[in-house]
């Protein structure tokens, strides 16, 4: 009877220990995968039709892969790995929560005001490298590392395992153009990539799924969400709302 | 009643505690150009040289590559642990 309880205790531990991802970047998109989706999503999506960097890390936010395309601005290259870090940061296997939910929730007086400064880059990971032409590139010099940085607009979402629709896997950021349009590009990518599915989000407007996505939400009413998690709609263009390419 | 006293004798020795921690930290900082000098965390100043040094050191740490493939769980141990090596002796400057 002892060996009995000690068995299933022991198998208990063990497959409880494999809902947990591996500290490694399995699973997740390689860096010319991130190239190609990149590249294809951009233009048309209601910013400035700008190029952009791409970044994903892994779910302990270690950089698994860097892309850009054309003369992306420098300075967003550290804000596509802040949004990936972001989104993996704050999302998990009840709730999907993008970097454009927090919009609103991190104002002052919002119920989240204060994250930002949460969990800081770190300046060693974000800028390290002598050779700064590796920057997007497959030996970019933040691969492997853990570069931190909480973003709160447009860009960032979670990546989830297909099999089960609730282990995060990592996060995805995109930057380069207006924050309504990296949303709109990170929405292409993730599910150009494969990534298709989320458990829920706080976006539950006509057209998501049952128990809501991550989509981004537009309902700021003199400077008030209606949801709490609203974004600005301060985005040249005035793109409007991608149609949910994720299911539950 | 003495509970009461007891009370506000108990308020007044942690209001009076609190305004001499006050004034202290006023008078160690007080607002003046004459600050402390960054120390470690043993209090001791480190050289800007070696600090220096030790920072320029984490540019020569080997990259991952990614590319087609995945980055491997190996290169991505190696990576972290000279990155902490260096960390490491910099806490200790």
């Amino acid at each position: 009877m002892k060996f009995v309880k000690t068995f299933l205790l022991a198998s208990a531990i063990l497959s409880s220990g494999s809902t947990f991802a591996a500290d490694d970047c399995a699973g997740l998109p390689t860096q010319s995968q991130l190239a190609s989706a990149l590249g294809a999503a951009v233009g048309k999506n209601g910013g400035l039709d700008f190029p952009m960097w791409g970044t994903v890390v892994n779910r302990y936010g270690r950089v698994c892969a860097v892309a850009k395309t054309g003369d992306a601005w420098p300075g967003s290259r550290v804000i596509s790995a802040q949004k990936a870090n972001t989104a993996n940061a704050f999302s998990n296997s009840n709730l999907a929560l993008s970097t454009a939910n927090l919009f609103s929730a991190v104002q002052p007086g919002g119920s989240l005001y204060g994250l930002q400064e949460s969990n800081p880059v770190n300046p060693l990971v974000a800028y390290r490298g002598v050779d700064s032409t590796t920057y997007g590139t497959a030996s970019d010099p933040m691969n492997g590392l853990k570069v931190g940085g909480v973003n709160i607009f447009g860009g960032g979402l979670a990546l989830y395992a297909q099999a089960d629709g609730k282990t995060v896997l990592g996060g995805l950021g995109v930057s380069g153009d207006t924050s309504c349009a990296d949303h709109n590009i990170a929405w292409k990518v993730r599910a150009a990539l494969g990534f298709t599915k989320v458990p829920g989000g706080v976006n539950t407007a006509s057209g998501a799924p049952a128990k809501g996505d991550d989509n981004i939400i537009f309902d700021i009413t003199n400077g008030v969400s209606t949801s709490g998690f609203g974004h600005s709609k301060g985005c040249p263009g005035a793109p409007t709302v991608p149609a949910s390419n994720v299911t539950n | 009643m003495p509970v009461l006293n007891q009370h506000r004798a108990s308020s007044r020795a942690v209001v009076r505690a609190v305004l001499a921690a006050g004034l202290l930290a006023l008078a160690g900082c007080g607002g003046s150009d004459n600050s402390p000098a960054p120390t470690n965390m043993v209090g001791v100043a480190p050289a800007q040289a070696s600090y220096d040094a030790a920072v320029a050191r984490f540019d020569q740490i080997a990259v991952p590559a990614g590319g087609d493939t995945v980055i491997s769980a190996a290169s991505i141990v190696a990576t972290q642990t000279a990155f902490d090596a260096i960390a490491d002796e910099l806490l200790a400057l």
